[in-house]
């Protein structure tokens, strides 16, 4: 989960070499904290929210094979 | 077509799917998934990229929300590149969900509306997302007898269906 996380958030920003995902596990569920550059914010958000919802959707769809609960966080 | 001499070599539209097969499939093996991304349908504005295996039932979710998160996600990473120049649309089905959910989305709107025309009262439909209220519009747009009409916003926007206010024909009942 963490390397397709990371896959799609190196495609979406300008400098993948700032990205870093840390994994948070807590009561049973995986928070992925998401680090981008600041200039990148925007590219991993999108408008209203919609690319980081996105993800979001898709990682815990994914998560459902494997019966987990995963969160995905944006931090700059 | 537009010839572009710049630096990248991949601009033809017929690289697109491609481009998109390969980013699926990596999303797919990372994620550990049993689903295999092929191109299915082509028309002249649309190519459609079929998903099957196993586990592609995952990816489908509630109403398809999976299905266009996965899909969104997959032309905003093309478009970084060259999806700008191109008028072929890309879109994500897995074993037929799309067309199945349209029939079903016209089917409930006709029966519907013959609703609404019986009791002459509104129906409010639940959320639907733009692409789908475009199918329930579109189902209904000749419809003598209602017309429709979206509100709310975001998430929470819906259609309604309404008795057809009709200027030339008297209230019957």
């Amino acid at each position: 989960m963490k390397e397709l996380i990371e896959y799609l958030v190196k495609e979406l920003v300008d400098e993948p070499d700032n990205v870093t995902i840390t994994e948070v596990a807590k009561d049973g569920a995986i928070t992925y904290e998401v680090h981008v550059a600041p200039s990148d914010l925007g590219k991993v958000i999108g408008k209203q929210g919609r690319i980081a919802n996105a993800l979001r959707t898709v990682a815990k769809a994914v998560a459902m094979k494997d019966k987990q609960k995963v969160y995905v966080e944006i931090i700059a | 077509m537009t010839d572009l001499t710049q630096t990248q070599t991949l601009t033809d539209e017929e690289d697109l799917p491609k481009e998109a097969i390969a980013c699926l499939a990596k999303i797919l093996s990372l994620g550990g998934l049993d689903v295999t991304a092929s191109i299915g349908k082509v028309t002249d504005e649309e190519v459609t990229l079929d998903l099957q295996g196993p586990d592609a039932s995952l990816l489908i979710g509630r109403h398809g929300q999976t299905l266009d998160s996965l899909q969104y996600l997959v032309l905003v990473i093309l478009s970084s590149v060259r999806l700008s120049q191109s008028s072929v649309r890309i879109s994500i089905d897995v074993e037929g969900y799309r067309q199945r959910r349209i029939e079903t989305l016209t089917r409930y709107a006709l029966s519907l509306a013959a609703q609404v025309h019986e009791t002459n009262e509104e129906a409010v439909l639940e959320p639907l997302n733009p692409l789908e209220r475009r199918i329930v519009h579109t189902a209904l747009v000749d419809n003598p007898h209602v017309e429709t009409y979206s509100e709310g916003f975001g998430q929470d926007r819906h259609i309604v269906i309404a008795p057809r206010k009709s200027s030339t024909a008297a209230e019957t009942t």
